[in-house]
């Protein structure tokens, strides 16, 4: 498989493959590219950031993320539960959203205070 | 009757370079305003709900409204007045200080009677006006920003099959949101040979999803009577598009990302002279602009590329609006800054011989190993070696009171790339 | 039926049709104004160039002469009631060689003819003198004080809004696509199923008015539309002058102009192409290098860097290159408004007279209405404001304080003003306060405006159209979001 390492603006293409002494990487300047390759080949993970829905209308969403990658094969799982929760304000920047969001190990944190409710609802 | 507020300073825009500098005036014992039109202090951070700021400054991986929200509550540590929902609508410069002219629902009309003010106000999107796409004028044209705002604060999806015009980041960012609703990106078209955004957010943003990232091609035409339609795509051969070699690609939504330009309007009603190389005003070693006592940063000076550099240049303002404020007699600013060869702009316009000077650059050139060399004349000052430049990407230099004691007075400093 | 039979029903709100209601509204009559459209102007009128002409481009013996002159000095009246946007600018036409200076001395003894006053054919000196940025090559001209500009969907919205407060009716979104006779009633029926029963009827249908005359069975004409390509360049370019600025007019169009405009802004257009499509407002690359070239020749400093946007409208011209407007010969109680191109804005108002004249010619009785207000209270605007006025502003209507449109800044207040107005589409809210029509296009504004809107109508945000028809602004909630899947697997 071949990558493009974001580890730093050098953006080495890196090529992974796997043999019987275990995954190789070439083409990466530094180590932390072949961590990434690696990484990437094996394990691909990616920070889920969101909105979701509040039961306020001056504030009808607040942002959250899951507070450490995911797999990239569990992102969809995640967003969709995302779309179908509702929160009630006030909530606080770095306040639990969920825990163990979908059997991922990741918790969804908010990643903004937004302050207690004026009634009304979202649209 | 109209309130009339005599104070240190008024810094408009509460958007990452206008908390940066005003918490560092306030923490200074100086008064401060810090004025913005919209509910909330935190500016454009706070749509930009991906992660990957803050690495530089907090030296972790922040959302945008995490990154605003730290500096919200920063600024209202100190004893900083914030004025929100207020629009400033004239800036009128007097001997020793201006008149800020604000006006708002809560309070009506407001002048402030500042020693100095610090231009905070960011920039705004091109869009389908400036760049001049042909076509009809449907409804579902956006720019990224706007869709963006739509998207991530007011929670309305705007579309659901897009063409995205340009591959700024902004663009690319949209592209992994309207995926992640369950929107289509049909393709991502760049008029360049490269990509404009970062490498990061070609791989997660396009290559996670299989998007098309056309590069070298145009959108040359808009379709559709009441909505978006289509557009026509073509492929450019020496800058020019082939209409032979152009396809149709349907969508009922395209979103512009084709760059910022700072918005400086309000900038002119003060007189300070605006520099056609940044679209921002020229500033001397102070980040001072042409007008006394009126100072800028942020995107309103020239369009940065990390939130981080903004915040670094704010806070080397605000610091410099302490220093005026305190009659710190600064030296003159004696040696005019050049951009030589590749580069595009270089900020601040002036600087001081002997005095210890921070300096961003905005290349022309991608290069892989290229030479960074700062020349006075034919002599050099500094030179660096760079593994790799890209217009993509701000070059940020600091020259030490030593180089910058060894300049001439009087004749350029020009920064090229070899 | 859905509503008591009207004494005139006006086909189409565009500016005939908006000034025709406006002056029957002084007379005891019941009035309906009919606009398929989801706003008045949103047809021809709103791509109009504004220019409020001297008089002298067309021969005497034409109806456009005529009523252009008429209609010319109409607008400080007009003006005075109704305070739309107008400035007599005075015009100026710029000739480069001896050949288009004679075309120059012509079109100078054509106005002398019509009735023009103080017309001056200027040698190259005077030209500079009034026009100082023009390109140094000009030889010489025709100068017209009487010229000027207003903002054409402004006039139009105050004629409607004078017409409606004195009692005319105006319905949106009615398409007229039938019409029969019962007894002495015309009845016009809409696409949507609405219908309207009038005595009399006037075809002010600008591109359509064939379409509209063939289903009263009334004369058969073809109109040919001609498209016009404009481009808006943003306040304080370089190259704004101080009168509109004409070439030596070609054939078909008065040519590529540069205009001032009321509001600061400076226009260039437009082209004139003959169209098949009456409905292709679209721009084209081609174009934009022409008017640029041909404005540029005028007034070196046009740049393109200076464009906040372009759009193209559509001119309703007849073979005969005249207005057509009198009562039908085959229809009684019809009046026929059609082929109303260049100078239609100017002439607008004298048409409004004339055809009034017509209904009367057959008819239509016309009893002055006792309490007739020809006025309309002044817009309110921040713009240009002294601190004190905006604070007096402020205190009278808060929602002045909040400013949604930073570009052209427009108060919160101005645009529930509009909504309340019946404007409910974001361009209607555009073109009545100037939202969105700055230089960041509504990049800033578009989702503020849609959230008044909102709460103003008690509408849901999807609802809202750009202008009408399927010209929705945002499709779905977020609520209907689900994660697409579409990369390659890992």
């Amino acid at each position: 498989m071949e990558y493009v390492c974001i580890v730093c603006p050098n953006g080495c293409r890196l090529t992974v493959e796997p043999t019987q002494e275990g995954v190789v990487v070439k083409g990466h300047k530094c180590p932390k590219g072949e961590a990434y390759g690696r990484d990437e080949f094996i394990d691909p993970r990616r920070v889920v950031t969101a909105a979701v829905r509040t039961s306020d209308a001056s504030y009808p969403f607040a942002p959250v993320k899951s507070d450490r990658p995911v797999a990239k094969k569990d992102v969809d799982a995640v967003l969709r539960h995302l779309y179908r929760l509702t929160v009630d304000l006030p909530v606080r920047r770095g306040a639990m959203c969920c825990t163990d969001c979908c059997g991922t190990g990741a918790s969804i944190v908010f990643t903004r205070t937004l302050p207690p409710s004026s009634g009304g609802g979202a649209p | 009757m109209i309130a009339v507020k005599k104070i240190d300073s008024v810094v408009i825009g509460a958007g990452a370079a206008g908390m940066a500098a005003a918490e560092v005036i306030a923490q200074a014992g100086c008064s401060v305003a810090l004025v913005d039109r919209e509910e909330q202090t935190g500016g454009i951070l706070l749509q930009c709900i991906h992660n990957g700021f803050g690495l530089h400054h907090f030296g972790r991986e922040l959302t945008g409204p995490e990154y605003a929200d730290e500096f919200s509550e920063r600024v209202r540590a100190f004893p900083v007045e914030i004025f929100l929902e207020t629009t400033v609508v004239n800036i009128v410069p007097h001997p020793g200080f201006s008149r800020v002219i604000t006006c708002s629902a809560l309070h009506g009309v407001t002048v402030f009677e500042a020693t100095t003010i610090v231009l905070a106000m960011g920039c705004r999107e091109r869009n389908r006006g400036t760049i001049g796409i042909p076509g009809t004028r449907p409804s579902g044209v956006f720019t990224a920003g706007l869709a963006q705002r739509l998207l991530n604060i007011e929670g309305y999806i705007p579309g659901r099959r897009a063409v995205i015009i340009g591959s700024g980041d902004i663009g690319l960012i949209m592209a992994r949101r309207l995926t992640w609703v369950g929107s289509e990106v049909a393709a991502v078209v760049e008029i360049l040979p490269h990509p404009s955004g970062l490498t990061r957010n070609i791989v997660q943003c396009l290559q996670d999803f299989s998007i098309p990232l056309l590069l070298s091609h145009a959108v040359t035409q808009i379709y559709g009577k009441d909505r978006v339609e289509g557009v026509e795509v073509a492929p450019l051969e020496n800058g020019v598009p082939v209409a032979e070699k152009a396809r149709i690609v349907a969508c009922d939504t395209v979103l512009l990302s084709v760059g910022l330009i700072p918005e400086n309007e309000l900038s002119c009603t003060a007189g300070v002279t605006i520099s056609p190389n940044t679209g921002g005003p020229v500033v001397d070693h102070r980040l001072q602009t042409s007008a006394a006592g009126i100072f800028a940063c942020g995107n309103v000076l020239h369009v940065h590329d990390l939130v981080d550099f903004v915040t670094e240049e704010a806070q080397r303002c605000g610091g410099h609006v302490v220093d005026y404020l305190r009659n710190k007699i600064p030296a003159a600013a004696s040696v005019a800054v050049e951009a030589g060869a590749n580069i595009k702009y270089v900020t601040p316009n002036q600087c001081a011989a002997g005095t210890a000077q921070h300096f961003y650059l905005r290349p022309l050139v991608i290069r892989e190993k290229a030479k960074l060399a700062v020349m006075q004349g034919q002599t050099p000052v500094f030179s660096r070696n760079l593994s790799h430049v890209r217009p993509a990407e701000m070059i940020s230099i600091d020259l030490d009171n030593k180089i910058m004691g060894g300049l001439e007075l009087d004749r350029p400093l020009t920064f090229s790339i070899r | 039926m859905n509503q008591s039979p009207f004494d005139v029903a006006i086909i189409g709100a565009g500016v005939c049709g908006a000034a025709i209601a406006r002056t029957l509204s002084a007379y005891r009559l019941r009035v309906v104004l009919l606009e398929k459209e989801a706003d008045v102007a949103f047809g021809v009128s709103k791509a109009n160039s504004g220019i409020i002409h001297a008089g002298f481009h067309h021969p005497a013996t034409s109806l456009k002469a005529k009523l252009e002159i008429q209609g010319n000095l109409m607008f400080e009246k007009l003006y005075y009631e109704l305070g739309f946007p107008f400035k007599r600018v005075g015009v100026l036409v710029v000739a480069f060689s001896e050949e288009e200076m004679k075309t120059a001395a012509h079109l100078f003894s054509q106005g002398e003819e019509n009735g023009v006053a103080d017309l001056e054919l200027c040698g190259a000196e005077r030209v500079r003198a009034l026009e100082p940025k023009v390109n140094r090559d000009a030889v010489g001209g025709l100068y017209a004080p009487g010229g000027g500009i207003i903002e054409p969907y402004r006039f139009v919205f105050a004629l409607v809004e004078c017409a409606i407060a004195n009692g005319c009716v105006l319905s949106t979104g009615f398409d007229v696509s039938a019409v029969r006779r019962q007894r002495e009633y015309f009845i016009l029926a809409a696409r949507s199923g609405r219908s309207v029963a009038a005595r009399y009827a006037v075809n002010a249908a600008g591109l359509h008015a064939d379409a509209v005359s063939a289903m009263f069975g009334a004369e058969q004409f073809t109109i040919i539309p001609r498209k016009g390509e404009e481009y808006l360049l943003d306040r304080g370019a370089e190259a704004f002058p101080n009168h509109v600025l004409f070439p030596v007019p070609a054939k078909k169009s008065k040519g590529i102009l540069v205009i001032p405009t009321v509001e600061g802004t400076t226009m260039v257009g437009p082209t004139a192409v003959e169209v098949e499509d009456r409905e292709d407002v679209s721009t084209s690359a081609s174009n934009l290098k022409a008017v640029f070239a041909h404005a540029k020749h005028l007034m070196p400093s046009v740049s393109r860097r200076d464009i906040i946007t372009s759009f193209a409208g559509m001119r309703p011209a007849l073979a005969t290159g005249d207005f057509y407007i009198a009562v039908s010969k085959k229809v009684p109680r019809l009046v026929q408004v059609a082929g109303i191109q260049s100078p239609g804005l100017t002439a607008s108002p004298a048409i409004g007279e004339y055809v009034k004249e017509l209904l009367k010619s057959c008819g239509c009785s016309l009893t002055e209405k006792p309490h007739f207000n020809p006025m309309l209270p002044k817009i309110t605007t921040l713009r240009d404001c002294s601190p004190e006025a905006m604070e007096q502003i402020i205190a009278h209507n808060p929602q002045y304080g909040n400013i949604i449109c930073r570009c052209e800044t427009v108060s919160e207040a101005q645009i529930v003003e509009a909504i309340r107005k019946g404007h409910v589409t974001l361009d209607g809210i555009k073109f009545y306060t100037r939202a969105g029509m700055g230089r960041c296009q509504g990049g800033f504004c578009t989702y503020k405006i849609l959230k008044i809107l909102a709460r103003e109508t008690g509408k849901k945000m999807t609802e809202f159209t750009k202008r009408g028809g399927e010209s929705v602004i945002v499709k779905e909630t977020l609520s209907a979001a689900l994660p697409r899947t579409r990369g390659a697997p890992p």
